[in-house]
């Protein structure tokens, strides 16, 4: 497991150097905290790649895959695409995961997410942060305006768990969102004893049970954090991500709390960013990233 | 324990039916463990009269757990009894800590009197499903004719749970719905503030938004996660999605770790009285039904 942070990412992609910055530094980090880039042909070549000329478009991509021993059974695969968003100048990533791939950049077979867009809502001259975290199963990926967390955009891509927080080969769960898009959330199930299905659709609707919204998320000494569970006929457990209440936990600040048995580390990113920047939430929830 | 009344009623025409009505539902709550208080001033289904007044009690009953919990984490509820809309039954569901013995939940108020009454009879027979034991107490009602969301109706009352479905002194939740005066949960802990009523908010991970509720031969359903400070649990009522599960005939479903026995209760129970849902049609939730 590993963690990766930038302060100096590049918001507002102006020229052909300033999209090759921020589109390294992302894969940097990406490959940093362990997943592996494929050998895939037709990847984007930073030194000659150029910047978009239209908006919402992608001038290159990337295959990753996860590095865990599931990968021989259950295979994860990861198309990142680089990009400019809905207007001049705003980062934009295009991510699809899957369970293939035909070796020239496409995800194949029945098991593919649909491709989301995960863009920053607006530029900015100022310098960004990126936090990644990860392992040879798991993806996570925040970044947005150092301070005030606006133009914010975050993926999580992790293996399910059982109830003992141990990767199963059940299935890939995606979680993109950003301030300026809707977040979405789908499991991708791997066939077992004879079962097949396909992905279901993308979901607009949280798989989380927020800690406030009528509940008491502090109580004494007891601060509650929402755990993601995905259902593939039975409800398997996600680590990567949390919900908590908005001021129960300190924006930027890394904590340790026991999940499934376990101790986990995560980092906060509590504060002007979450109402927004996790549309279709509980408004008064903020994220915390596995940080570890 | 459980009850059922595949003939309850579903209209009220006059003071007779009406007693008829109020003794089946009072018939069955005491059989699945509620206890009546001692409180003054409770109905008196001998002489009671039928509103004439729609959205009018005409009179109560206050009911208490009975469980090991009761002598220091105590839950009273009060169930008035009158009409909806004309000739239609309607329950008003108010949970407490205590009573001043007169039929007032005087303090510690849980569940604010919430109106649960059917927009609509239907044509054909109802059916009472109540289960329950010394510390909850689940009802449910439907026109099973027609299984109409308008004509269904329950509640549902409980301890918190933990991880292993024990009940613990932490707090009770509620819930109630019904079509024509929506959906509600409340929670609170036995230490502290009540918490709002929740009109919109469920805290069920219904399994259709959150994945594929059935694969191979594993069907999901889904308790509710309940916070304060820690996560706590209910089982009374699961979520589970309406295609995956054939109405009206229970089901085992390991819950917390124990094999229980639920009463699905179909479409009719759907996103209408369960806001929060998947869209219509799609999610429901089955009661406990041992």
């Amino acid at each position: 497991m590993a963690t990766y942070t930038d302060v100096t990412l590049q918001l507002n992609l102006t020229d052909d150097a300033t999209f090759r910055s921020w589109g390294q530094k992302i894969a940097a980090a990406i490959a940093a905290v362990g997943l592996v880039q494929t050998a895939d042909t037709g990847q984007i070549n930073w030194a000659t790649v150029l910047k978009p000329v239209s908006n919402s478009t992608a001038a290159g991509y990337e295959i990753y895959r996860f590095n865990d021993t599931l990968q021989a059974t259950a295979p994860v695969f990861v198309k990142v695409e680089y990009g400019m968003g809905a207007g001049a100048g705003i980062v934009a990533l295009w991510v699809t995961v899957g369970t293939a791939t035909n070796g020239a950049g496409a995800l194949s077979g029945n098991y593919v997410s649909s491709r989301r867009t995960v863009a920053a809502n607006s530029t900015s001259g100022s310098s960004g942060s990126l936090w990644c975290s990860g392992s040879g199963s798991r993806l996570g990926l925040y970044t947005a305006l150092a301070g005030s967390l606006n133009f914010s955009l975050l993926i999580v891509i992790e293996r399910t768990k059982d109830n003992a927080g141990v990767d199963t080969n059940d299935g890939v769960w995606f979680w993109a969102s950003t301030q300026a898009n809707n977040f979405t959330q789908q499991v991708i199930p791997f066939p077992k004893n004879g079962a097949v299905e396909a992905p279901p659709a993308a979901s607009a609707i949280p798989n989380f049970v927020y800690p406030a919204s009528g509940m008491v998320s502090t109580f004494g000494g007891d601060v509650g954090l929402g755990m993601g569970i995905a259902f593939i006929g039975k409800p398997y457990y996600l680590l990567g991500l949390l919900m908590a209440a908005n001021g129960d936990i300190g924006a930027g600040g890394t904590f340790v709390v026991t999940i499934l048995g376990s101790n986990h580390t995560y980092i906060s990113f509590a504060g002007t960013s979450n109402s927004s920047g996790i549309n279709g939430k509980d408004a008064a929830h903020a994220v915390a990233l596995r940080w570890e | 324990m459980i009850y059922t009344d595949p003939n309850h009623v579903g209209t009220f025409t006059d003071d007779a039916t009406f007693r008829a009505w109020g003794l089946k539902v009072q018939a069955a709550l005491l059989a699945v463990g509620m206890v009546v208080t001692a409180d003054t001033g409770q109905i008196n289904w001998g002489t009671v009269l039928k509103p004439t007044v729609n959205n009018t009690a005409a009179g109560f009953e206050m009911y208490r757990f009975s469980d090991g919990l009761q002598a220091t984490a105590p839950v009273f509820l009060k169930i008035e009894y009158g009409m909806g809309t004309a000739n239609i039954p309607s329950l008003w569901l108010t949970v407490g800590t205590t009573t001043n013995g007169s039929g007032t939940i005087t303090s510690g108020i849980i569940f604010s009197r919430k109106q649960i009454a059917p927009s609509t009879a239907g044509s054909g027979a109802f059916q009472l499903f109540a289960s329950g034991d010394t510390s909850r107490l689940t009802l449910a009602v439907v026109n099973l004719n027609t299984q109409a969301s308008g004509t269904a109706m329950w509640l549902s009352v409980e301890r918190t749970k933990d991880v292993n479905g024990f009940d613990t002194a932490d707090g009770v939740v509620a819930f109630c719905g019904a079509f024509g005066n929506g959906f509600a949960f409340q929670l609170m802990p036995f230490t502290g503030a009540a918490q709002p009523g929740q009109t919109s908010a469920i805290p069920i991970i219904f399994p259709l938004t959150a994945g594929l509720s059935i694969f191979g031969i594993d069907v999901a359903m889904a308790p509710p996660i309940l916070y304060i400070g820690k996560v706590l649990y209910a089982n009374c009522v699961l979520g589970y999605t309406v295609a995956d599960i054939p109405a009206f005939v229970p089901v085992t479903a390991t819950v917390l770790g124990t094999a229980r026995t639920y009463m699905p209760l179909g479409v009719a129970f759907g996103s209408n009285t369960v806001s929060g849902a998947p869209s219509a049609g799609t999610s429901t939730i089955a009661m406990r039904y041992e």
